[in-house]
């Protein structure tokens, strides 16, 4: 029985299936926000490290520009010098393993100096040794970066340079 | 009845579309840093390429390998023409350095990278002498450019950041230096270095000071040059200021101290030549008239005692001697004093000119003890005799204690202070008056105070000259004692072009 002056509401029912709908897109956007915003994030970090890599090369690769042909040449003056502290600016880069190869450009036959610091070794950790590498004219050096980005993957930057003999001393 | 419950959906829409707007930009701004840093990694692996390229060149320079450089048949091409601005190319090999109308260039092979980023680094290298002058030895500089390129990875889209895109001149689409498209559509990112490397003279004598060590300066004296074999540039063979030359050159081999204590420091000292040297930067050299380079490297040849058989060689008593004759220049006359030389105030060491002839008569005195000349005490030098000091102690004397008669030669009056059994030796010079002569004491701790003026050419462990003394270079003793060779370049100059003539910015 219809009660006179009363309009019946047919849109009550179709409200609460619309809140519905509307709860389940707004959750699964939700979701996609929360995931864009993670992904930001994590894009954020990457860059962090990536500048953050890229300053860690760039002072060793100032520090070696400024040793002579016959430091660059040395593995204790690159172990206790140019190596022997963290630089200012690999925070961000978790697990970093810096490897510095002091070789012969072009001649990969002869054994390189290596070295590794990570944080089981902070004192640099010699891998191999030449201590013959100023009779040659011209050096190698690769700088090698790894370390274990936010999201869990393992990241790796490299920068090489050449040293000619007599670059800025004997 | 309220009828507003369906506009849920709306409002919810509505800030859906919101959030997405924000989420987009965010992205849009992210994915557009994310490609700056990839530029920014490519930046810097090009710089190194261009520094590498450049080491290439002083490593030619120094070495002179111009062909087979690395053992796998790479060589150096020379070109006639100027410069080119982009990759250079054609040629025929290069065995020499180039000349004034040419150039030399070389490709160096790619370094392969790992990692993120571009994973090889290619450079080109050329060198020419740029129309620069010689240096007082007779000696050419030389300029170097090095290029290194890389690619950049990413899509062709510039960085948000206004200041980024100045910086950062990556060829996105035209290479910046030849103005052509990339190849392949790649983006790159090109450096180049230019510099210009001076010649290092080796030979003892072709400098003003040359120490081991430090060199210090102060009290308001100058260094600079004369010719004592030239009219135009002194007079009567003998220092005028007003015939100055500006080739007081003075070099170290390692600017800091032997004790690595101090610093080289010229105080602004006028120095009317050039500095060359090595470590640390020297500090206030702002009244430098000449070129300010490094790194300096020479062999400072270390004398020794002279080895005289029995019989070759007159013993003298410690003290003075009075008078020592010399011999003939085939024969010079040779003393040796195991103690120590002193010639007190009041009294004269005489070294008269006894054999005829304007170049014959020589007299060698080797002192194994100290070497003293006090207050007015002097030695008495005959005209155009030649004096050579063996010393092996101690040395001080004062500006005015050696007295040639005639034209005071610097090469007349030559000081080899050994320092055989003496660990830190010095050696001093106080005073007034003109100290004319070469003094080679490379262990010596050289001090030189009051206002004497030293006319020669000067070497020591460590270098420190106050109150006002100046030291004149004879430029005429490279001719007279030793030849002329060139060591390594040094740099002069260092700089980037960072020109992009595509944009009309040129430097």
């Amino acid at each position: 029985m219809q009660i006179p002056g009363v309009k019946r509401h047919y849109e009550a029912a179709f409200t609460f299936s619309e809140l519905c709908v509307s709860i389940v897109v707004s959750l699964l956007f939700g979701a996609a926000v929360f995931a864009t915003n993670s992904r930001l994030f994590l894009a954020l970090k990457t860059q962090k490290e990536s500048t953050a890599a890229t300053m860690v090369l760039q002072q060793r690769m100032e520090s070696l520009r400024a040793a002579s042909y016959s430091q660059v040449a040395d593995k204790d003056y690159l172990k206790n010098t140019i190596f022997s502290n963290p630089t200012g600016s690999e925070e961000p880069l978790g697990s970093l393993n810096e490897q510095v190869a002091v070789g012969v450009y072009g001649d990969t036959s002869v054994t390189p100096i290596m070295l590794l610091r990570n944080p089981q070794h902070q004192t640099p950790q010699m891998l191999s040794n030449n201590d013959n590498l100023t009779n040659y004219n011209l050096l190698q050096v690769d700088l090698l970066l790894q370390w274990t980005s936010a999201n869990g993957r393992t990241r790796t930057r490299q920068l090489s340079a050449v040293f000619g003999k007599g670059n800025i001393g004997p | 009845m309220q009828r507003e419950e369906g506009s849920v959906l709306m409002i919810a829409m509505l800030t859906i579309t919101i959030i997405t707007l924000i989420c987009a930009t965010s992205l849009y701004v992210i994915s557009q840093d994310s490609t700056a840093t990839t530029q920014t990694t490519a930046w810097q692996q090009a710089l190194a390429g261009a520094e590498a390229a450049v080491d290439h060149g002083i490593n030619a320079l120094n070495t002179g390998v111009w062909t087979n450089v690395t053992g796998n048949n790479d060589n150096w091409y020379t070109v006639t023409g100027s410069l080119p601005t982009s990759k250079p190319r054609g040629g025929s090999t290069a065995n020499a350095v180039p000349g004034n109308d040419n150039y030399n260039y070389y490709f160096p092979p790619s370094l392969s990278l790992q990692g993120e980023a571009c994973n090889s680094v290619s450079m080109w290298v050329t060198i020419d002498n740029a129309n620069l002058p010689l240096d007082t030895n007779g000696n050419q500089a030389y300029r170097i450019r090095g290029t290194g390129q890389v690619g950049a990875p990413g899509p062709r889209r510039v960085s948000n950041q206004k200041m980024d895109n100045d910086l950062r001149k990556i060829s996105l689409i035209y290479d910046r230096l030849s103005g052509a498209a990339v190849t392949g559509g790649q983006p790159m990112a090109t450096r180049r270095i230019e510099v210009v490397v001076v010649p290092t003279a080796q030979s003892m004598w072709v400098r003003g000071l040359l120490a081991q060590h430090q060199i210090q300066m102060s009290g308001g004296g100058w260094i600079d040059s004369f010719d004592s074999s030239s009219g135009f540039k002194s007079t009567n063979g003998l220092y005028d200021v007003t015939k100055r030359q500006s080739h007081g050159d003075i070099a170290t081999n390692d600017s800091v101290s032997a004790d690595l204590k101090t610093f080289s420091d010229l105080r602004n000292t006028y120095v009317y030549g050039s500095i060359q040297y090595s470590g640390p930067a020297i500090k206030n050299i702002t009244n430098v008239q000449g070129t300010v380079s490094t790194p300096f490297a020479t062999d400072i040849p270390i004398p020794a005692d002279p080895s005289w058989a029995s019989g070759t060689y007159t013993t003298v008593a410690a003290g003075n001697p009075g008078t020592l004759n010399p011999g003939t220049k085939s024969h010079p006359a040779l003393y040796k004093m195991t103690g120590n030389f002193t010639v007190p105030g009041g009294n004269v060491l005489n070294i008269p000119a006894i054999n005829p002839g304007t170049d014959n008569n020589y007299v060698t005195l080797w002192v194994k003890g100290s070497f003293t000349i006090s207050g007015s005490g002097y030695v008495n030098q005959g005209a155009n005799v030649h004096v050579t000091y063996y010393l092996d102690g101690d040395v001080t004397v004062s500006g005015s204690a050696f007295l040639q008669a005639g034209t005071a030669y610097a090469s007349n009056n030559q000081m080899i202070a050994v320092g055989t059994g003496n660990t830190t030796p010095t050696l001093t010079v106080s005073g007034s008056g003109n100290y004319i002569g070469t003094i080679w004491a490379p262990i010596y701790g050289i001090t030189v105070s009051g206002t004497a003026n030293l006319s020669g050419a000067f070497i020591g462990n460590n270098i420190n000259i106050s109150g006002g003394a100046s030291v004149h270079y004879d430029e005429a003793l490279k001719n007279l004692i030793e030849g002329n060779s060139t060591g390594n370049f040094a740099f002069a100059s260092w700089f980037e072009d960072n020109s992009d003539p595509a944009r009309g910015i040129i430097y």
